[in-house]
């Protein structure tokens, strides 16, 4: 991301500065390429933040709010102190029907993550608590019918613009609801590149043909990848070598491809497990996964109800772990929780996370469920840090909730990380 | 907490945001554990397995422990002389360093400023690249030719902002190497503009006739900085001692970006003496090799894997799944391997050639997982 696009603006934390920081999301909205209805619905998102948080607020203390232009998107970050954000207030924040009219009175928080396409709550690495908005900019939908490329002789590279456009509209051809819904914006999609959070590589042929791609984005020490998706024969294994060439010396340590296309050369990867996308039918796919380092072991914290899952993956994986058996033994839990929740309402998927593990874990989980489905996010994901002590004691909640463990993701977070899919309450 | 946590965002360059701290691998007692397995034989790092030549063992044996209280030598006074002496050059020509990786970083930073590139090749040693990443430079990787540098493509790459072009000579891991007349050739057209650097620590391995020697050149080429290393040959690599060799006005200008008293007394005395060796380490070491790679090669053709193999004591060879999976089912088996993905070579690994009874043992356990 270059410096000159993002801004930063630093306030007191007190209701004359509102003005100030309304024309300070707006602004930056409007200069990084938002329209105006997106633009007001981020403006609108950080003043209700702003409102709220005031009301908490001791004097003299401050807000730090950082705009940043993705390419495609606009993301408004709000820093505050974690003791401005009450964990119970930021749970029933992502958690709440719209229609609880008590909570809604007092929860501005709450307007403010449903004005925006993206909302995360991240305990930065300096102690602060950051709130992240983000919208998306506007792109035509371009679908179009595309004769496929001829045999040729196809060089990888990252491809110039046209030629990433054409690829997206090619991929949605080929490939229809198998293939992320982003391909339908073509324009999206060379501004997601663009932005560097994602990378492709393509295979050209001299006269601009496109045979092939991939694509993928970084998620902190993990890259996760598309693809390949393959228009003419004998590119996938080139175009998957490639991406991991690209990829050896990157910050990420290792890959996942949750949906493979048919075409994916799996000698290059491992098999992790199964993931059921649903929608109006049933899908399942096996998702692969490769490190990029050698793996020289770590501690994880294991609740004796998953152990044996647990181990069984480690097994077929050949990871090598030292299990610490977990339980609760009744000490003392602080009494709320606090949850994370990334929703991407495109592809209709909410991944929920702990930031703090305590008593009300069970009932907090219920609402967000609830809460995600009323809002027609289809599949719930919970990643369950296991390099962290205190997470394996949410097992028994979340098996209670209706979640099911999937599969292990090895340095999916601090440490490996258990993927829980939602599969129905009990 | 009693002070408030620094505002990192804010403290530290955007080009260190983007960049991961190499981890280095964790000590054989902690991995034998993790991997269950009673011993480990570690082919990864390309050491010798002869162990340092007779003189450095007695060098070692007799250090005194008290002398620990004292510093060394600042610039390793006396390896210089004798380094000196051995090469025909002035000893002020020399800078030793806390292992080669240290002198890397003492070349860039001499060089480099903002705006400024490096180029090396994209499969070659990695701390090149990594040092001027980290430092804010661009590093131009130019893709190996058959596995080696490719001399047209890196001089194509140059423009005003180039300010050091590195080369790995043999390359680690492809064990490719320029001759004398390919790296005169290129030097000849580079014609002084940036500064070649010859990393040469795996030199002395090289049997090939008209492998150069890169130190016989610097009197003809000012803008040649040549890199050795007594970690490989000559099995010091727990001391971490390497040195680089220049033009002495190239040289002084490196040495102001340098820090003095980083190489220790043992280190210094130590690679004192593997320089007395006549000549019998070096000999035993490559007829171990020689062996251990002709029947490497012969094994892995009856297994029907390819390889890449060439000078230097070690050989890439390229498997039917992944590399990092590789790793972990030999660690299994107490054989510690290379992951070539690093390298950009993903479903390889790199061996490092151990005596042929060794060998097999490895062999054996390469068979179970393929």
């Amino acid at each position: 991301m270059e410096e000159d696009r993002v801004v930063e603006l630093r306030t007191l934390l007190a209701m004359d500065m509102l003005p100030l920081v309304t024309g300070f999301a707006e602004s930056a909205a409007k200069v990084f390429g938002l329209d105006d209805t997106r633009g007001l619905r981020l403006g609108l998102a950080v003043e209700e933040i702003f409102v709220f948080i005031v009301a908490q607020a001791r004097k003299g203390e401050t807000m730090r709010l950082v705009a940043k232009s993705g390419g495609y998107y606009v993301e408004i970050a709000c820093f505050v102190s974690p003791r401005l954000l009450p964990t119970k207030v930021m749970n029933k924040t992502a958690a709440t029907d719209i229609e609880d009219e008590n909570f809604l009175a007092e929860m501005g928080i709450l307007l403010a993550t449903r004005m925006v396409d993206r909302f995360k709550l991240v305990m930065e690495q300096d102690k602060e608590m950051g709130l992240y908005f983000l919208v998306e900019k506007q792109y035509s939908e371009v679908v179009a019918q595309l004769a496929m490329p001829p045999k040729g002789d196809y060089t990888i590279d990252a491809g110039g613009r046209e030629s990433l456009k054409w690829f997206a509209q090619q991929v949605i051809n080929s490939y229809g609801i198998a293939a992320p819904g982003f391909f339908r914006f073509p324009g999206k999609v060379v501004d997601m590149v663009d932005s560097g959070e994602y990378q492709a590589i393509l295979a050209v042929d001299g006269k601009g043909n496109v045979g092939g791609g991939m694509l993928w984005r970084w998620n902190g020490k993990m890259a996760e990848a598309y693809g390949p998706y393959i228009f003419q024969e004998g590119l996938a294994v080139r175009l998957v070598e490639k991406a991991l060439e690209k990829l050896a010396r990157s910050s990420a340590v290792s890959v996942v491809v949750r949906q493979p296309t048919k075409e994916f050369p799996r000698d290059y990867f491992e098999e992790l497990g199964l993931t059921i996308a649903e929608g109006k039918t049933l899908n399942s796919h096996t998702v692969l996964y490769r490190q990029l380092e050698e793996d020289t072991g770590m501690v994880v914290f294991v609740h004796s109800s998953l152990q044996k899952f647990v181990e069984k993956c480690y097994e077929r994986l050949v990871l090598p772990r030292n299990i610490i058996s977990v339980e609760c033994a009744g000490e003392n839990l602080v009494p709320y929780s606090l949850f994370s929740v990334s929703i991407d309402r495109n592809q209709k998927q909410a991944v929920l996370s702990a930031l703090l593990v305590g008593v009300d874990a069970q009932s907090v989980l219920i609402d967000y469920v609830s809460s995600l489905q009323k809002q027609g996010l289809s599949t719930i994901f919970f990643e369950l840090d296991i390099g962290k002590e205190l997470e394996s004691l949410l097992v028994p909640d979340l098996r209670i909730v209706g979640f099911r463990p999937s599969f292990v993701l090895p340095w999916g977070g601090q440490g490996d990380v258990v993927v829980f899919q939602y599969a129905g309450g009990e | 907490m009693a002070g408030k946590f620094p505002p990192l965002k804010q403290l530290v360059p955007a080009y260190i945001h983007k960049i991961e701290p190499y981890i280095p691998s964790k000590p054989d007692d902690e991995l034998k554990q993790m991997y269950g397995t009673p011993f480990l034989c570690r082919m990864n790092n390309n050491e010798n397995v002869i162990g340092p030549p007779p003189q450095a063992l007695e060098v070692i044996k007799r250090f005194a422990p008290e002398r620990a209280a004292i510093y060394p030598s600042g610039d390793a006074y006396h390896l210089r002389q004798r380094l000196g002496e051995i090469y025909g050059i002035s000893p002020d020509a020399f800078i030793v360093g806390n292992g080669a990786n240290e002198v890397i970083a003492f070349v860039i930073k001499a060089f480099c400023q903002q705006g400024d590139n490096i180029i090396t090749a994209d499969k070659t040693f990695a701390v090149y690249e990594w040092v001027a990443d980290f430092s804010g430079f661009e590093s131009r990787l130019v893709p190996l030719k058959d596995y080696g540098f490719d001399d047209e493509a890196m001089l194509a790459a140059v423009d005003d902002r180039t300010k050091i072009i590195f080369i790995c000579n043999p390359n680690n891991p492809t064990g490719t190497y320029w001759s004398e007349g390919r790296l005169r050739a290129f030097l000849d057209k580079v014609n002084g503009q940036q500064i070649v650097v010859v990393d040469e620590a795996y030199a002395e391995f090289a049997e090939a006739k008209d492998f150069p020697d890169g130190m016989s050149l610097i009197k003809e080429y000012p803008n040649l900085v040549i890199f050795r290393t007594f970690s490989k040959m000559y099995a010091l690599a727990a001391l971490r001692i390497g040195y680089l060799a220049g033009n002495i006005d190239i040289v002084n200008v490196i040495r102001r970006t340098c820090i003095v008293y980083s190489v220790n007394v043992l280190a210094q005395e130590a690679a004192l003496a593997v320089l007395a060796d006549d000549g019998g380490h070096v000999a035993r070491t490559k007829a171990l090799v020689r062996e251990s790679k002709e029947y490497l090669k012969q094994q892995l053709e009856i297994l029907g894997l390819p390889y890449i193999c060439g000078e230097g004591n070690y050989v890439i060879i390229r498997l039917p799944f992944s590399d990092t999976l590789a790793y972990r089912k030999l660690m299994r088996m107490g054989y510690m391997v290379r992951t070539m993905t690093g390298f950009r070579f993903p479903n390889h690994i790199r061996v490092t050639l151990h005596a042929v009874s060794v060998m097999e043992g490895f062999i054996r356990a390469l068979k179970t997982i393929i």
